[in-house]
C-alpha cells in the first residue's frame, strides 16, 4: 500500500505482560484507513491481547501491563477519557458467537440503545441496514423479536457482525470470526467484509492461511508476542518473503 | 487401544464390564431413593401436620371465619375465636416491609460483589456476608429487642419500637444474606463473553449490568429473591421478639403485630394436646405451608415462563 495511504492505527513498542508473562513483546505496525490487514500466528502468538489493547478491552484483565503506544486517527488510546466512546468507534467480533440474551433486534440496537440513541424509525433503519450488511437480513426478518441466542450459530455470529456495525464504527476488529462458521457462512461473510472495507478499516485476526490470503491487503505474522513480518499479500503469499518462518508457516511447515 | 490386545486384557475389560454392569444399576437406583425420599418427606410432614388437626379442621373450624376474622381468641372461655386474618396481615405486612429492604439491598450487594469489586476485598465482602447468614435467629431478635426497639421509639416518637417496622427491617437484614449469595452465584454464572461483548459495544459497565446480566441472570435472581421470601415468611422466632405480640390488622409500620409462625410457636406449648386449641395451631401450620407451596410454585412458573419465552 502507498505511503500516500493514511495511517488509522498507529502501534509503537506496544508491549504487554500477564503477571511477568510476555504477551506482546514491543510490537510497532501501522494500519493504513480501508485497508484489510490480516494477523496470521499459531495460538499464543499474542495476536487476540493485540486487538484487546487497540479498543482498551485490555483495561478490564486485572493483572496486565501495558507499555506502548496505540494511536487512532494521532490519538493515543490509552490517553482518551471516554473509554466507551472509543470503543463505539471500534467494532469488535469475538472467535464464539455471542448473541445477547435480548431479541435479534434488540441485540443490533443494544449499542446505539446504550449510547442514547432512540429514536424508532432510525432504529429501524439502521437494524435492518446491519443485518443487510451482515448477510443475516433474510434469514431473520419475519422473526426479529425472537432470542438471539436461540439462533444457529452462523447466523449468531453474523448477528454479532451486525452488532458490531450498529454503531457505524471506523475500524472493524475480527478475532478469528470464522472458528464456529460452517464453510459456506465464512464465504458469505468474507464477501461482507470485502464490501465494508469500503467504509471501515478491517483488522482481521485469523487462524485461516488461506483466509488471510483470500481477504488482506497486508498480512503480519505474530510469533511468541513478536511481530516477525508484516508486508503485502503478494509478498508474504510468496518466495520472497524476508522472514524464512513467515514462508514456512504460510507453507504449513512450520515447527 | 491397539490391534495387539491380548487375551488377559480382553479378560480384564470384560470384568470391569461385569462389576459395572452391577455397580451402575445400584448407584442408579440409590441416586432415585434419594430423589424419591425428598418427596416422601414433603408430603410426610404435609400429612403430619394436617393429620394433627384434621379433626378440629373437619368438623369442627368455620372456615370463613378462619380466613376473614381478625379475632384470635382461642383461650377465651365464652367466646373462642379463631380467626386469622389479623395473623396473616402479620405476616404479610412484615413479610412485603422485609421484602422491600431485602431486594434492593441484596440484590445492589450481589451485583456489587459480583461486578465492582475483585481481589482481596471481594473475598473479604463474601465471608463477611456468608457470615451475617450465619447469625442464629434468636440474635436477630435479640437485637430487634434490645438495639432496635429504644431506636425506633426515639426516632418516630412511637409509645412502643416493637412493630412491623422493627420486624421488617430484623427480617430484611436476615434475608439479605441469601439473596446476596444466591444471586452472586447466578451472576457469576453468566458467561464472561456476555461481558465482554457489552463493554466491546461502547456500554458501561451499570448497562451491561441492568440490560445485559439482569436478563441473563433473570432466574437466578428470581430465585434469591423467592428464597428470601420463603425465609421471611417461615422465620419464627425474630419476629416473635420484635413485633409487639399483639393481635391486630396493623394500620402503620408502628403499629405491633402477631405472625402466623410466631403464634404457633408461642402457643403451641400451652395448649392441651389434641383440644380444639392444639389442632387451630395446624391450621395454621396448613396455611403456612399453602403459603409457601404458592409462593415456590409461582416461583417455579415465573422460571419456567422466563426459560420459554
Amino acid at each position: 500500500m502507498s505511503d500516500l495511504a493514511k495511517k488509522k492505527i498507529e502501534v509503537s513498542g506496544l508491549s504487554v505482560s500477564y503477571g511477568g508473562v510476555t504477551a506482546l513483546d514491543s510490537i510497532s505496525l501501522d494500519v493504513y484507513e480501508h485497508e484489510i490487514l490480516s494477523i496470521i500466528g499459531p495460538a499464543n502468538a499474542g495476536k487476540t491481547t493485540f486487538l484487546n489493547c487497540i479498543n482498551r478491552m485490555i483495561d478490564s484483565i486485572p493483572d496486565a501491563r501495558v507499555q506502548g503506544t496505540v494511536k487512532i486517527d494521532g490519538d493515543d488510546v490509552r490517553q482518551v477519557r471516554d473509554v466507551n466512546a472509543l470503543r463505539r468507534r471500534i467494532g469488535m467480533v469475538f472467535p464464539l458467537p455471542v448473541g445477547l440474551p435480548m431479541s435479534i433486534y434488540d441485540n443490533v440496537a443494544y449499542a446505539p440503545r446504550m449510547a442514547g440513541k432512540t429514536d424508532k424509525t432510525r432504529l429501524d433503519e439502521l437494524v435492518e441496514r446491519c443485518l443487510r450488511q451482515s448477510a443475516l437480513f433474510d434469514e431473520v426478518k419475519d422473526r426479529m423479536g425472537d432470542l438471539g441466542t436461540k439462533l444457529s450459530g452462523g447466523q449468531q455470529q453474523r448477528l454479532t457482525i451486525a452488532r458490531a456495525l450498529s454503531m457505524e464504527p471506523e475500524i472493524l476488529c475480527l478475532d478469528e470470526f470464522s472458528i464456529a462458521v460452517d464453510p459456506v457462512t465464512t464465504m458469505r461473510i468474507e464477501e461482507v467484509l470485502k464490501e465494508l472495507r469500503k467504509e471501515v478499516t478491517i483488522v482481521l485476526v485469523t487462524n485461516l492461511v488461506q483466509q488471510a490470503k483470500r481477504l488482506a491487503d497486508r498480512t503480519a505474522l505474530f510469533l511468541d508476542g513478536k511481530l516477525i513480518e508484516l508486508d503485502s499479500n503478494e509478498i508474504i503469499f510468496s518466495r520472497r518473503t524476508a522472514d524464512q518462518r513467515t514462508f514456512q508457516y504460510v507453507q504449513g511447515l512450520f515447527g | 487401544m491397539t490391534d495387539t490386545t491380548s487375551g488377559t486384557d480382553e479378560g480384564q475389560v470384560s470384568t470391569s464390564r461385569r462389576i459395572a454392569a452391577i455397580v451402575e444399576p445400584a448407584i442408579e437406583w440409590l441416586i432415585r431413593l434419594c430423589g424419591f425420599s425428598a418427596i416422601f418427606f414433603v408430603f410426610g410432614i404435609f400429612f403430619f401436620v394436617f393429620s394433627s388437626g384434621a379433626d378440629f379442621i373437619m368438623n369442627r373450624l368455620d372456615v370463613v371465619e378462619f380466613m376473614t376474622s381478625p379475632e384470635w381468641y382461642p383461650t377465651s372461655v365464652s367466646n373462642k375465636r379463631y380467626g386469622t386474618l389479623a395473623l396473616v396481615a402479620g405476616t404479610l405486612s412484615v413479610t412485603t416491609l422485609a421484602m422491600m429492604i431485602a431486594v434492593p439491598f441484596g440484590l445492589g450487594t450481589a451485583v456489587f460483589i459480583s461486578e465492582f469489586c475483585d481481589g482481596p476485598f471481594k473475598e473479604a465482602l463474601k465471608i463477611i456476608v456468608e457470615f451475617l447468614a450465619a447469625i442464629p435467629s434468636v440474635v436477630w431478635g435479640f437485637i430487634g429487642l434490645a438495639i432496635m426497639n429504644p431506636v425506633i421509639i426515639d426516632v418516630f416518637n412511637a409509645p412502643i419500637g416493637l412493630n412491623v417496622l422493627n420486624g421488617g427491617v430484623i427480617l430484611g437484614l436476615m434475608s439479605v444474606p441469601i439473596i446476596v449469595s444466591i444471586g452472586e452465584d447466578a451472576l457469576k454464572a453468566v458467561p464472561d463473553t456476555y461481558r465482554e461483548a457489552s463493554l466491546a459495544l461502547g456500554a458501561t459497565k451499570w448497562q451491561t449490568v441492568y440490560k445485559v446480566l439482569f436478563p441473563a441472570a433473570r432466574s437466578g435472581l428470581l430465585a434469591a429473591v423467592l428464597l428470601g421470601v420463603g425465609r421471611a415468611i417461615g422465620e419464627t422466632i425474630a419476629v416473635l421478639m420484635a413485633t409487639g405480640h399483639a393481635v391486630q390488622i396493623p394500620n402503620s409500620p408502628l403499629d405491633s403485630v402477631r405472625t402466623l409462625t410466631a403464634t404457633i410457636a408461642a402457643e403451641l406449648g400451652e395448649t392441651a394436646q389434641g383440644g380444639d386449641h392444639y389442632q387451630a395451631l395446624f391450621a395454621i401450620g396448613v396455611l403456612l405451608f399453602i403459603f409457601t407451596f404458592a409462593v415456590n410454585l409461582t416461583a417455579d412458573l415465573l422460571v419456567r415462563g422466563i426459560k420459554n419465552k
